[in-house]
Formats: C-alpha cells, sequence, structure tokens
C-alpha cells in the first residue's frame, strides 16, 4: 500500500532544515500505524509526503503503486481528492460552511452528481453520529463533534488511506478515546489504511504498529500490546 | 381695342367690375372665343387708377377670426402695373407695406415687403410665390394682376351660378419666362356684364381646386361696376379671407414716386 | 465550481460586507466614470449631428463662408440653374434668463419663404402661425416648441426673458410647434425668429451664417456643388448638411475625447483597488485555500474560483456602475456642452440616453478590469501550498516575479519614456500611448520596491513622535509589503495626475497670463460678444470715429478674428491697425524684428505668424501663408514670428487695412481704447456706455476685467482636467479606506491583545490614522517627481504636438498645498471607519480569531 524509499526533506530558508533524513519504510493495505517522535522529528513533514501535499527532496514516496514525487502538480491534486483523506488537528473547516457542506466539499471538487453527494455525506454523518448536525457551523460545535466532522469529510470519499494529524490534540481525554475508538472502528469495518502522527500514548496504544521517529530518521518500528490487529 | 384682363388682386377686380358697368354689353355680344371674351370683359372694366379702403377678415377652420385694415394704391394695368398696399389697422401691423410692380415681356412682377420693424424691405422671391400674403387665404401670385396673355385659354361652355349664367373658361399658364403655382385656373364670367364671378385654383398635379374666390355685392360706383367684397377660400384648410372695399375711387391722379422702393420704405409712405 | 462559489464565495461576502463593497466600488466607480462621461459624450455628438440634420430639414446642400454670408448671395443663388429654393438661416445659442431651461437654440429663417426647407408641424390651435404678419411686424416675435413652452410655463402670446448679446430681452411666443421633425433639434430648446430680426439681434449685419439650398429635382448633389463653388469662389463652403454636421462632430470629438484621460484613469484606479482588495483576500484566505488544495482541489480550480468571484464582482460593479453612471451622465453633459458652446458656440441639449453599446461596453470593461485585478492574487493563490498554508505564523503569499527584475525593468521604462519625451521618434497618437505605457508600467514596477525604502525610513521619524502607535503602525505596513505597495502604488498614481494635470494647467495658465499681460496692454476693451470664440455679435466698423470722438480717448484700435481652416485646421486670423498696436506692445520674436514686423505688415501687405502657427506648418520668415480670401486666395509673405497665445492652433496676424481689402467685412469684434493720460478710466467707460446703450451690446472690461474674464473662459477649458482632480482624490480616499479596513481586519488579534492589555479605543484609532498618515505620505512624496515627470510631458512633447507652444514649467504649488491639506483630512476620515471597527471589537473573540 504505501513504501518510503530513501526520502528526504530539505527546507532551504536562511538555514538549511533536515526535515527526513533517508528514511525508508513499508505500509501494508489495512494497517493501523501510529508515528511518534519528539517535535521536529519529522512526522507531520512525513505525513504530508505520505498525502501529496508535498513532494519529497529524494527519494520515492509510493502509494498504490504510484510515485507521487514524480506527479505533477494537478496529478497529486487528483491523488488528494480519490486516493487519500486528511484528518487535521486543527480540524481546517471552512469556517463560513455548514457541517454538511465542510462533508460535501472533497465531493463537490471532484464534480460529483449533487444527489450522490447528498447520499455520500448522510451517510458518513451518521457513521460518526452526527446526521443531526448537518445544518450547523463549524463554530457552533464542541471540539470532539468538530473532529468528527473532519473524520466525516475524511471518509465521504470511501479513500484506501487515511491520514490523521494529532486527532486527539485539542481534545480531553474523554472525547479523544471517542475519536481514536471511531478510527479504530472504520480500520476494522472498511479496512481503511490509517497513519495517524501522535504525541498521545493513548492514541498510539489504539494503533496495531508503532513507528518512532527522532531527527528525520526512523527510530524504532515495532507492533503495538494490544493494539488493532 | 381694349384688352381685358380679369385681375386677382382686389384692386383689379374693381376696375373690372366699374369697366363691365359701364360698358353694359348684351349677352348675345359675346362671341365663342375666350379670348375675345377676355379681351372685351378687360376693355370694359378697366380704369387708370384705383384707391380704396379694404377691410380684410380671415376666418379660418375653427372659426376664429382676425381683421386687418390697409389701403391700396394702383396705377397702371396689367403690364404696366403698379401697386401699392399699406396697412393701417390693428396698431401692431400699422406701416407694413406691400409693393408689387410688373415687368415686362411675361416676366413674374417684382414684389418687396415692409416691415417697419426691420427698417427695411425684403423681396418676395420666386420661390416664396405660393406663400400665403400675410396669413390671408392669398398667395403673392394671387396678388399679381391676371394676365390673359400668360394664358392658353378655352371655352369650356356655359353655366348657371346661383341662377347668373356664365361663361365657364379654362386658363393654363404658358410659363414661358415666369412660373406659375397652379396648374389651371377655371374663370366663370358672368354672360350679362362679362364681370368676373368666380374662380377656381388648381394647383400643379392636383385634380380637385385647392381655392375657390368668388366676387360678390356688385355695384356701381362713380359709373363703374365693382364687386365690393371679394372672398378667397382655401377648400382644402377651410379657412375663408374676406375683403370688403370702401371709400372706392378712379381715375385720380397719383403723387409721384408713390410707387418706387424709397417710398414702400418710408415709414407710413403712402 | 459553482458550489464553491455559492457556498464559500458568498459566505465570505457575507462576513465581510464592507470590504466586498469597497471592491465593488472600486469598479463601480471606473465603470460609472467610463460610461457617465461615454454617453455623455455620444449624447453631445449625436445631438449636435441630429441638430445640423433636423435644422438642415429639406436643405440638400448649406453655403457658408467665415465671417457670414452676404446678403446678395441669395440672390445670386437663386437665379442660378437647378436651384429650387433657398433660404437664409442664422443660427445662435442663447440662454434664457431662468438658467435652469437650459441653453436655447435660436434659429433664424425667412418665414416669408421656408416652408420649402423645413415641415415646421404647426398643428391644433395653431393651424398656422397664428398670424405671419403680426409676427413679422413685430421684432419680438418668436416661435417655440410646445416642449420647451410646457417647460417654462409659456402660453401663446406669452413673453419670456433672453440673454441676448445686447442684453436681457423679452421676446414673444407667437407661435408653438409641434414636437417632430425640425423642432426636435436641440432637443426642442429650439427658438424660431425671422432671419433679419436675427441680423438685428445678432449684430450680423446684411450677412446669415448660411444659406440652406434645395436643388430642382433631378439635379445632383454634385453638380449643384459644382455650379455653386464655380460661382462663388473659393471663400465659400458648399458642403451637404450631412458633411457639415460631421465635421462638427469631429470637432467636438476631438475636444471630449480629452476626457478618455478621465476615463481610462478611473477605470486604472479600479483595477488597482480590485488588486489590493483580492491581493488581500488572498492571503485572509490561505487557509480556506489550502484545506481546498488539501482536499484536492485542483490549482486551476482555486484561480478560477477567484476569477469566478472577480466575474461576479465585475459584472455587478459594471451593472451598478452603468447606473449610477446614468446619473452622472446629465452633469458631465452639461459641463462638456457648457464648455463646446464656449470653444466651439457648438452645443447639444437633451435628455442623455443610455446607447446599448455604452451599456455592453461598460459591463465587459468592468468585468474586464474585475479579471485583470484579480488575475495576480488568483495566480498567487493557485500557487499557495498546501503545507504553506497550514504553517504557523505571518503568511505573504509570495508575488511572481523577482524584485531585481522588476527594478531593472521598472528603471529600464521609465528612463525609455523619459527619453522618449525629450527627442521624439514618432508623433501622433501612437507617441502618446506609448509615452504613457512606458512611463506607467515604470512607475508601477517602481513603486513596490521605492515604498519599502520609503516606509523604512518613515517609520522610525513616526516612532520618534508617537511610539507605540507609530511602531505598531510602520510594522503592520511594513509586514504586509505587498498590500502597502498597492495601496500607496493606486494613491501614488492618482496623485500623479493630480500634480501633472494641475502643473500642466498652471504652466499653460501662467504662459497666457503673461502673454496676456504684455499683450492686453490698452486701458479698455469695447466687446459685442461675450464668447470669445464664436462672435455672437460685431460692430460696425465705422463706430470706431464715435469712440475716437469721445472726450478721454487717446486711440482707438478695431480688432477682428476670424477662424478659417487653413491645411483642415482651424487657425485663427487677427487683424488691428499694427501702426498704433505697435506703438503700445512689445512683442517677443522668436524670427524677425519690430521694425520688420511694421514694415511688413502695414507697407508690404505682409503677415506675421505666431510661433506656434511656424513650429505646426514649419513656416518661417520669407515663406508665405495662403489664406482663402473672399477676394480668391491671397498669398501673404511672413515678415516676422513672434510669440502669441491667440490660438492653440496657430495665429496669423494682419493689418485691418489688409483685411478690409481681401475679405470685404470692416466688422469688428474688440475694439481697444486707450485713454489719454490723466483721463479717468472709469469715467471713459461710463461715456462707451452712454453711447452705447440702447444701440449695440456694451461689454466695457477694464484691462484687469478683460484679463479676468479671458482666464475664466481658460479655466472651462480646464473643467475636464478638474472632473480628473476629484476622482483622484475620491480614489485616494476609496484607497486609503479599503487598505485600513484590512489591516484592522488583520490585526483583529494583535488589537485584542492590545486591548487586553488595556489599551484605549483612541490609542487604537491614533495608531490606525497614522497608519492612513503614512500611506499618505508615502504616495504623496512618491507622486512628486512622478508628477512632475507627467506634467513636464504634458508641458513640453505632448503641447508642442498639439499646439506649437512650448511653455516653461511653473511648479503647481498650490495644488501640492491644498493636497498637503486635503490629504491628512482624506485620510484621517478614511481612517475613521476602521477605527472604531477596532474600538468595538470585543476582546475575547479578538483573541481567538484565527
Amino acid at each position: 500500500m504505501l513504501k518510503l524509499q530513501d526520502v528526504t526533506k530539505i527546507y532551504a530558508g536562511k538555514s538549511e532544515v533536515n526535515a527526513l533524513a533517508g528514511i525508508t519504510l513499508a505500509i501494508s493495505a489495512g494497517e493501523m500505524v501510529a508515528i511518534m517522535g519528539p517535535s521536529g522529528s519529522g512526522k507531520s513533514t512525513l505525513l504530508n509526503l505520505l498525502g501529496g501535499l508535498d513532494v519529497p527532496t529524494s527519494g520515492q514516496v509510493i502509494v498504490a503503486g504510484t510515485d507521487l514525487a514524480m506527479e505533477s502538480e494537478k496529478g497529486r491534486s487528483l491523488f488528494r481528492r480519490t486516493g487519500v483523506s486528511y484528518i487535521f488537528q486543527a480540524y481546517h473547516l471552512m469556517p463560513t460552511l455548514r457541517v454538511s457542506q465542510n462533508v460535501a466539499l472533497p465531493l463537490h471538487l471532484a464534480g460529483m452528481a449533487t444527489k450522490e453527494i447528498e447520499t455520500k455525506v448522510a451517510r458518513a454523518l451518521k457513521e460518526v453520529g452526527l446526521e443531526s448536525r448537518g445544518g450547523h457551523l463549524p463554530d457552533e460545535l464542541s471540539g470532539g463533534e468538530r473532529q468528527r466532522v473532519a473524520i466525516a469529510r475524511a471518509l465521504v470519499t470511501d479513500a484506501p488511506l487515511l491520514l490523521a494529524d494529532e486527532p486527539t490534540g485539542n481534545l480531553d481525554s474523554a472525547r479523544g478515546e471517542e475519536i481514536l475508538q471511531l478510527l479504530k472502528r472504520i480500520n476494522c469495518e472498511r479496512g481503511t489504511t490509517i497513519v495517524i502522527v501522535t504525541h498521545d500514548h493513548n492514541a498510539a496504544s489504539a494503533c496495531a504498529r508503532l513507528i518512532k521517529l527522532r531527527d528525520g530518521r526512523v527510530e524504532g518500528d515495532s507492533a503495538v500490546a494490544g493494539g488493532v490487529a | 381695342m381694349f384688352s381685358i384682363r380679369i385681375v386677382r388682386r382686389p384692386l383689379c377686380h374693381l376696375t373690372m367690375a366699374l369697366l363691365l358697368s359701364t360698358i353694359c354689353i348684351s349677352l348675345s355680344w359675346a362671341g365663342p372665343d375666350a379670348r375675345a371674351l377676355l379681351k372685351e370683359s378687360e376693355s370694359r372694366h378697366r380704369t387708370r387708377t384705383q384707391l380704396y379702403a379694404g377691410e380684410l377678415t380671415v376666418v379660418n377652420k375653427e372659426g376664429k377670426v382676425r381683421k386687418k385694415g390697409w389701403k391700396s394704391f394702383r396705377e397702371g394695368y396689367a403690364s404696366d402695373a403698379k401697386n401699392l398696399i399699406r396697412f393701417i389697422d390693428p396698431p401692431e401691423v400699422k406701416g407694413v407695406g406691400f409693393l408689387s410692380l410688373a415687368r415686362p415681356g411675361g416676366q413674374n412682377p417684382d414684389q418687396w415687403l415692409y416691415l417697419p420693424s426691420m427698417k427695411r424691405e425684403r423681396r418676395i422671391a420666386a420661390q416664396d410665390r405660393d406663400a400665403s400674403f400675410v396669413g390671408t387665404d392669398f398667395n403673392y401670385e394671387d396678388m399679381e394682376e391676371f394676365d390673359h396673355e400668360k394664358y392658353k385659354v378655352a371655352l369650356k361652355g356655359e353655366q348657371h351660378l346661383d341662377n347668373i349664367p356664365c361663361y365657364v373658361i379654362e386658363a393654363i399658364p404658358v410659363e414661358k419666362v415666369g412660373k406659375s403655382v397652379y396648374e389651371k385656373k377655371i374663370l366663370y364670367l358672368r354672360k350679362d356684364n362679362l364681370y368676373l364671378f368666380r374662380e377656381d385654383l388648381y394647383r400643379k398635379g392636383e385634380k380637385e381646386p385647392a381655392k375657390r374666390m368668388v366676387l360678390a355685392d356688385l355695384q356701381q360706383v362713380e359709373g363703374h361696376w365693382v364687386a365690393r367684397k371679394m372672398e378667397m377660400k382655401d377648400l382644402k384648410k377651410g379657412s375663408t379671407t374676406t375683403v370688403l372695399l370702401k371709400e372706392i375711387v378712379f381715375d385720380r391722379p397719383q403723387a409721384t414716386g408713390r410707387f418706387t422702393l424709397q417710398n414702400l420704405n418710408r415709414e407710413g409712405g403712402d | 465550481m459553482r458550489f464553491l462559489l455559492r457556498t464559500l464565495s458568498l459566505s465570505y461576502v457575507r462576513r465581510h460586507t464592507a470590504k466586498t463593497v469597497l471592491t465593488l466600488l472600486g469598479v463601480i466607480v471606473g465603470v460609472a466614470t467610463f460610461s457617465s462621461i461615454e454617453s455623455a459624450k455620444g449624447t453631445l455628438v449625436k445631438g449636435i449631428r441630429s441638430t445640423v440634420d433636423r435644422v438642415a430639414g429639406k436643405a440638400q446642400l448649406q453655403i457658408t463662408m467665415e465671417g457670414g454670408v452676404p446678403e446678395a448671395v441669395q440672390e445670386q443663388v437663386r437665379a442660378l440653374p437647378g436651384i429650387r429654393a433657398t433660404s437664409p438661416v442664422i443660427e445662435q445659442i442663447v440662454t434664457p434668463e431662468k438658467g435652469e431651461l437650459g441653453s436655447l437654440m435660436v434659429i433664424g429663417i425667412d418665414l416669408l419663404g421656408d416652408r420649402e426647407m423645413r415641415d415646421y408641424g404647426f398643428e391644433g390651435d395653431d393651424a398656422d402661425l397664428d398670424d405671419p404678419l403680426l409676427f413679422l411686424a413685430q421684432p419680438d416675435s418668436a416661435i417655440f416648441t410646445r416642449q420647451f413652452a410646457g417647460k417654462a410655463g409659456l402660453k401663446s402670446g406669452g413673453s419670456i426673458a433672453i440673454k441676448v448679446p445686447k442684453g436681457v430681452k423679452r421676446v414673444a411666443a407667437r407661435g408653438l410647434l409641434t414636437p417632430k421633425g425640425f423642432s426636435e433639434a436641440f432637443g426642442g430648446n429650439l427658438m424660431v425668429v425671422d432671419v433679419y430680426a436675427a441680423q438685428e439681434l445678432f449684430g450680423r449685419g446684411r450677412r446669415f451664417d448660411r444659406l440652406d439650398v434645395r436643388l430642382d429635382e433631378g439635379v445632383s448633389i454634385a453638380t449643384g456643388i459644382a455650379t455653386l463653388e464655380k460661382t462663388l469662389g473659393p471663400a465659400f463652403r458648399v458642403e451637404t448638411p450631412g458633411k457639415r454636421g460631421e465635421q462638427m462632430e469631429k470637432i467636438v470629438a476631438n475636444f471630449v475625447a480629452g476626457f478618455n484621460i478621465s476615463s481610462g484613469f478611473a477605470l486604472a484606479i479600479g483595477i488597482f483597488l480590485i488588486f489590493n482588495a483580492f491581493n488581500v483576500a488572498v492571503n485572509r484566505r490561505r487557509r480556506d485555500i489550502g484545506t481546498l488544495r488539501a482536499l484536492g482541489a485542483t490549482p486551476r480550480q482555486v484561480q478560477l474560483l477567484f476569477l469566478a468571484e472577480a466575474l461576479v464582482i465585475g459584472i455587478v460593479g459594471g451593472l451598478l456602475g452603468t447606473l449610477a453612471g446614468t446619473t452622472f451622465s446629465q452633469a458631465f453633459l452639461k459641463m462638456m456642452g457648457q464648455t463646446t458652446e464656449t470653444l466651439y458656440g457648438v452645443t447639444s441639449s437633451g435628455i442623455v440616453h443610455l446607447p446599448p453599446v455604452v451599456v455592453l461596453e461598460s459591463l465587459c470593461l468592468g468585468i474586464i478590469a474585475s479579471l485583470i485585478g484579480a488575475w495576480g492574487p488568483a495566480l498567487t493563490a493557485s500557487r499557495i501550498s498546501p503545507t504553506e498554508a497550514f504553517a504557523k505564523g505571518t503568511f505573504q503569499a509570495r508575488p511572481p516575479g523577482r524584485s531585481g527584475l522588476r527594478i531593472t525593468v521598472g528603471v529600464i521604462a521609465l528612463g525609455s519614456a523619459i527619453l522618449m519625451a525629450l527627442r521624439p521618434p514618432f508623433g501622433g497618437n501612437p507617441f502618446i500611448f506609448t509615452e504613457l505605457l512606458l512611463g506607467g508600467a515604470g512607475i508601477v514596477l517602481l513603486v513596490g520596491p521605492l515604498t519599502l525604502l520609503l516606509l523604512l525610513g518613515l517609520v522610525p521619524l513616526a516612532t520618534r513622535f508617537a511610539p507605540v502607535a507609530g511602531r505598531l503602525s510602520g510594522d503592520t505596513l511594513l509586514g504586509n509589503a505587498r498590500r502597502t505597495s498597492g495601496t500607496i502604488m493606486a494613491m501614488a498614481l492618482s496623485l500623479t495626475f493630480v500634480l501633472g494635470l494641475g502643473g500642466y494647467m498652471g504652466s499653460t495658465k501662467k504662459a497666457l497670463e503673461r502673454w496676456m499681460n504684455d499683450s492686453l496692454t490698452c486701458d479698455l476693451f469695447v466687446r459685442a460678444s461675450a464668447n470669445f470664440n464664436r462672435p455672437d455679435f460685431l460692430f460696425p466698423g465705422g463706430l470706431r470715429d464715435d469712440l475716437q470722438q469721445l472726450p478721454g480717448v487717446k486711440s482707438v484700435e478695431s480688432f477682428r478674428a476670424i477662424r478659417p481652416l487653413y491645411q483642415g485646421r482651424q487657425i485663427q486670423v487677427t487683424s488691428i491697425e499694427y501702426n498704433l498696436l505697435l506703438e503700445r506692445i512689445k512683442y517677443d520674436f522668436t524670427q524677425g524684428d519690430v521694425a520688420a514686423m511694421r514694415r511688413g505688415l502695414i507697407q508690404e501687405g505682409k503677415c506675421v505668424v505666431s510661433d506656434n502657427f511656424s513650429r505646426r506648418y514649419k513656416l518661417g520668415v520669407g515663406q508665405r501663408v495662403e489664406l482663402v480670401t473672399p477676394s480668391g486666395k491671397v498669398s501673404f509673405p511672413i515678415a516676422a514670428v513672434v510669440r502669441d497665445y491667440g490660438s492653440d492652433q496657430g495665429t496669423v496676424m494682419l493689418d485691418r487695412s489688409q483685411f478690409i481689402r481681401y475679405w470685404q467685412d470692416d466688422r469688428v469684434d474688440i475694439y481697444d481704447v486707450s485713454v489719454l493720460p490723466g483721463s479717468n478710466v472709469g469715467q471713459v467707460r461710463d461715456l462707451i456706455r452712454t453711447m452705447l446703450a440702447g444701440r449695440y451690446p456694451a461689454l466695457v472690461s477694464t484691462r484687469q476685467e478683460f484679463i479676468a474674464e479671458i482666464t475664466k473662459a481658460l479655466d472651462a477649458f480646464y473643467a475636464l482636467t478638474r472632473v480628473t482632480l476629484f476622482l483622484a482624490l475620491l480614489v485616494a480616499f476609496l484607497g486609503i479606506v479599503s487598505a485600513l479596513l484590512i489591516s484592522v481586519a488583520e490585526r483583529t488579534r494583535e488589537i485584542g491583545i492590545l486591548k487586553a492589555l488595556g489599551a484605549f479605543p483612541a490609542q487604537l484609532a491614533r495608531g490606525i490614522v497614522l497608519e492612513a498618515l503614512l500611506l499618505a505620505l508615502a504616495g504623496l512624496v512618491l507622486a512628486l517627481p512622478a508628477g512632475n515627470l507627467f506634467a513636464f510631458f504634458m508641458e513640453g512633447p505632448l503641447a508642442e504636438l498639439f499646439t506649437g507652444w512650448i511653455m516653461s514649467h511653473h511648479y503647481p504649488w498650490e495644488i501640492l498645498l491644498q493636497l498637503l491639506v486635503a490629504l491628512p483630512l482624506i485620510s484621517a476620515l478614511a481612517a475613521w471607519i476602521p477605527a472604531r471597527q477596532a474600538g468595538k471589537m470585543k476582546i475575547v473573540e479578538a483573541i481567538e480569531y484565527e
């Protein structure tokens, strides 16, 4: 499903930053993986590369057989539309759009028919338990609810890969637990490959595999006891 | 032999009427030749000079009435006629003058209008011959003497008008030199005294008469027949202009220089 | 895309109504200016044309002559073969005493015979002129259209006061025209009088303005023209009414084309406002853009979204602008009409109809302006990568292109513009266009970098005066370099126009004033006509003797000017008694000297030409000027070239004796009266007035008054500059308001923190006002040299190209002073709304604001 080969990422600027210093790893389809590491270890950069938001300085990022590093801007946009879905720590919901509109956004970008969009949005909202909140604005929701909207937006495209950046980072432990259960369920029921970047050990332990990063390198890669199989 | 000319100007009609009254020829005298009839008519009604005071009334279709008064002076006849009209009433038009001097060889006469407000005369151009003479139903051509030599004439028969037997004569302008507004004129000449009774005027290219003039109230003044009432009807516009002739005097000597531009331009110059 | 527009864009608009309105205003101001000027222009030009056509009636040809067609020509023409009718016409524009009725076109015709020419459409009550004899016999008679009579509350028989050269005169309505055909000319503001009364009323002597000619059927126009030209000679012009209308249209169109500058300027400013607004919107919405991109939106989709928004703004702004334009266009029409009336004696009156073409053009312009303005920002938006968008901290969308290249290109463009102005490689409109393009591009490219440089210098200065506010506003301005430079660029361009046009106006006026002081040296000017360009009354030549006999009068000269065509342009030919004039005027000679001038003009029958004439037609001393006179073509050798600002198209000066000899016209425009030493000018003036009273118009001015009147007339000419000035200030205002509103919104969080720390609303307001002042000041400082360049270009190469005049530069200090007073006020005013917004901000919300 996912394969990284000698991936480096250097940010040019006043002083060069070696965000990733040669990473090689593989993630199979249906896995639920946590990536941990201290600030500046390259977690978010790695996630951005996996999601096609960014391109590596060198190396290959192969997702579902395609090398994202070689894809055009447009190709990567299309990949983001259908091949991957994203959950952000800051949710990144459109503050001016209603919940259902936020969820529908990627489908609209893909130019799907309105009828179909409505069905899919309703299903996604039901899956995250927000079927009654479709008409609200994000500002009117709690943090946990907002994150669930973000998850619904990620689910709605039926993408095989789900990337989550600190999904529980802004939530209290109870709300965080709810979100993790939801992700686990999605992993089990839909077989979606999930990669979570987190500081939270609870979150990490919800996963079957834990990859530790430090200074842009893989420090450890192990199965998690009690995690999802 | 005097040649008879039926004149269209009020003063000329008067002259003709007077001539008719003095000579008084029997009906049977008139031959079938239109030219001879017209010559005879002119010879009967001709006078040397004529003066009168005219009362002018214009009634338009809606019945609105406008009145004016003038004095008319004439000397000579037809091809050598000189005519001056000076308005005396109402005050707004007092002093307005009209001078017409005949020109030889069948040319149209020279005509000028004097306006005291401008202190100058203006010439009436050939293109303006159909324009209304000071708002009446007469146009500037109607103000000229009728010279039968400028027309091709033909007797078209006889007809009773108001129980008066008349000769019907058709006159078509020859237009060798001077142009005319009209295509033809139909004259109705009284058989009893060869005085003009009615005239129908046809504009160019028209089948129906545009205007009709009727001479009425025939009286004898100083031994001359004269119609004291002249009526011009515009059959299209539905308006009528009537001229009543008063203080008629014949054959008096005229002041020298009366019929000149200088005199016309002299305010109140008679 | 439709979904995105409907949801994302619309909700953005809803949240940022004020900003959207400002963006819209940019388009509206631009489009409104354009559409109102265009439609007023169209109405004016078409009105003039249609008036010519309608007044011409059935006339197929019109005979005109410089100075008027002598009466006798009418008889001469009537006698020609193929002529069916002729009719004399005098045309004059007058104003009723009640000015709100608008200008009246007086048409003098020969009522006795004019029906061959025009259809008067008398109907109803006065199925004819109520009484033609009453009409003609009374000199105060006039016919009005029913439209005008209705407007003026005039009934048949009633009277109205009209300003004519001789003073105010009451004329009586003795007939009403039904509005059709002829009587619709000049928007129905028509007064028909007897042509001979008009001669008297307008001092035409025994001349007509023109003779209308109708040909016999079967006679072709070409034959008619040939016959008439052969009979009348070259001094007469024989044209069809269509051709004449076309020519008048051309003259006026050339003049009103000047308004295109204002129009284009307004649009350019609109583009800047849009550019600025979109730039800011892109920055503000970067996270949204990032999210969209993360969700799979392609760069093209993002770009299209912004362009679609621009399109909507363009359409809405275009529509509203067109609507707003219609309201202004009437005022524009009035202003343009007055100016063309003053300058060319032609104008049209009426209601502005918005032609569909103008509506379409305005809409298209609105859309195009929006798209151009939004293009760059949209492109920038599409290039935002999601990772950048989510990065924390201040974010600046990187403008495409590098500053080094930008500066280089800017310097090259501006430099070549200056070089070209110094040595124009080609002339005409291409030259102006190239100059404006190069100069404009240079300035636009250089303003950004210069702005930053300037602010870096200005901010520490401001900080010294107001430590907190200065630091804050400085940081904001420098932190948002792109927005700041955008705003300053718009301002600098506006002010460049103001200073440039103002400088040009000032220089021209200064040059003219100097010339007037040198050449208008006599004590009293006795004029017959208030209009300097088209005399509406001329004195008879004999009046000079009467004037000379008045006690206290030293000498009297008779000045006469006509404006014949020379090589297709309307030049001025002036004449005066030079033996007297040269006693009191010192000419500034470009070629030749006083002796040569005196000898040439008085003894040798030569002419003297103005410097601009000499330059335009490349003629100098020893060469000849061929003029068409009623006596045929006459070739005058040039005796001298002198500096003269009498006509922007060039002046040829002749001695009065020569003029009378060749033009056979002794009428006089102005009597220049010099008073004996020791005599009282006021007393002589009173004597002249008494003498002329009732006989002639008596506009007797002293030297100072005369100069003041000319200056006033010149000011009318510069009306368009004032429009531009006003627009520039409006734009400056809009620019500052939008920039500040955006700045406040951007700093919501910062303002919230400041308030949390105990800042008073007044302190915040001071910071914002300071920001506004810095913006205005920077704009002004940049505009100073740019405005100078612009003024230099207008006074130099441009003026020389169009008028042949060379003027020395006069710095528009007074405008600069006005700006120095007005700009801070405008800035403070512009800062008011944003400052209030900042003051009312709730702290908690502001701090949480992302």
